[in-house]
């Protein structure tokens, strides 16, 4: 445990500032990493006997104008990690994460999030957020990416990923700003309340799943508007379904996507949809996106939206769509 | 026969609640209170020494350090 006591640590001359290779958990206190010319803080995972789990904790730490990430968590063998078969648990509290992958300080590369968190091998990944700021992150605000055998379940409440992914290194690939990647077996399990991800460069929230697995979202009171393409994007490829609960969502003025785009592909390639996508929308307002408001591309499944404003509906015709009026339905 | 168990239950507890009390006292804490890169004090020197001391369980700053600037990586 590293208790601050808020203290500020930078750089004069060094790439990188706290690197941790041991194994063991990093629990960080009232600290600020700030300006690394490379990243603030990175925890390598190492192969070995790990404990099952690996915990990376931030409370009330500051990630901020640092030129790469703000926090590496790497378990993959194709960075610094060693694809171990711990999992990785990161709980982010009352933490700001602003500004890194600065250009001032990393004029050349980009795709450096605020927070990366990479899961190789097996194992699962758990990440709470809890009132944190991660904005104006040059890349993503956070990218959770994870290989090989094992879930990753996310857990957010009062906290923003607004205006991320500009990209100014790299014009052409903006970012998004809460990004969750599950390949292999394993299921993506997202808890999002009381939230916002809005005015992002790429999707906001996008949530890929590939082979088999399930995705699950709860977005409950969240604002996600104004983002460059959807402002909710969920991906699931391979054997599996999509299951999504919104209830006083917000999601409003999509730049060039959908507002809200869930869909159920075999492969990349593929042009059938072959899985299921179950949807409930109520108390909630999908209007003026520049694509439809909302869009499903499934074999199978119901969209139900129940005391909702939404716009546009672009649905599969293997999609059963029941609208339930409320004090708050219409369409614009 | 109660009397007994009581008194071997006592004895149990008392043994372990001397065993967390003994490893408490062993864990130790390392104070960060100079703010140079490295040297006496430093945040370096205390991860340095908690790297080699496995009874070492915090790091803590002395409110009101100067900022820190590292010319290499702590590790």
């Amino acid at each position: 445990m590293i208790d601050g006591a808020g203290a500020t640590v930078s750089q004069n001359g060094s790439k990188d500032l706290l690197i941790s290779e041991g194994g063991g958990d990093l629990r960080l206190f009232n600290i600020s990493f700030t300006k690394a010319l490379r990243t603030g803080i990175t925890v390598n995972v190492p192969a070995g006997n790990l404990p099952r789990e690996q915990t990376v904790l931030l409370n009330n730490v500051i990630l901020r104008d640092n030129g790469w990430y703000g926090l590496h968590f790497d378990d993959q063998s194709g960075g610094a990690g060693a694809d171990s078969s711990s999992s990785l648990r990161l709980l982010v509290i009352d933490s700001r994460v602003t500004n890194n992958n600065n250009p001032a300080l990393s004029p050349s590369s980009s795709g450096k999030d605020g927070i990366r968190v990479d899961e190789g091998g097996i194992g699962d990944v758990t990440a709470i957020i809890l009132r944190s700021v991660l904005n104006k992150n040059a890349a993503e605000g956070i990218e959770i990416d994870e290989t090989g055998v094992g879930d990753v379940v996310v857990t957010v409440s009062k906290s923003s990923f607004d205006n991320n992914g500009a990209q100014p290194q790299k014009l052409s690939d903006p970012e998004d700003g809460l990004d969750v990647d599950e390949a292999g077996p394993g299921s993506i399990r997202a808890n999002i309340t009381e939230s916002t991800i809005s005015a992002n460069r790429d999707e906001g929230l996008d949530l890929d799943e590939a082979d088999d697995g399930e995705i699950y979202l709860t977005a409950v009171n969240v604002e996600t508007s104004g983002n460059a393409d959807e402002n909710i994007k969920i991906t699931q490829l391979g054997n599996g379904n999509v299951t999504a609960l919104l209830s006083a969502v917000t999601a409003k003025n999509s730049k060039n996507g959908d507002g809200v785009k869930l869909e159920s592909f075999n492969n990349d390639e593929d042009e059938n949809p072959v899985g299921a996508v179950f949807a409930t929308i109520e108390k909630s307002t999908l209007t003026f996106n520049d694509g439809d408001d909302i869009q499903i591309e499934a074999a199978r499944g119901e969209l139900v939206v129940r005391s909702s404003a939404v716009g546009t509906k672009k649905l599969s015709e293997g999609i059963m769509l029941t609208i339930v009026p409320g004090p708050n339905s219409g369409t614009p | 026969m109660i009397s007994k168990f009581r008194v071997v239950l006592l004895t149990l507890v008392l043994t372990v609640s001397l065993a967390i009390v003994s490893f408490s006292a062993m864990a130790r804490t390392v104070t960060v209170s100079a703010s140079g890169n490295s040297g006496s004090n430093t945040f370096r020197a205390a991860i340095e020494r908690a790297n080699k001391d496995s009874l070492v369980e915090s790091i803590r700053f002395q409110p009101g350090l100067n900022p820190i600037e590292l010319k290499t990586p702590v590790t």
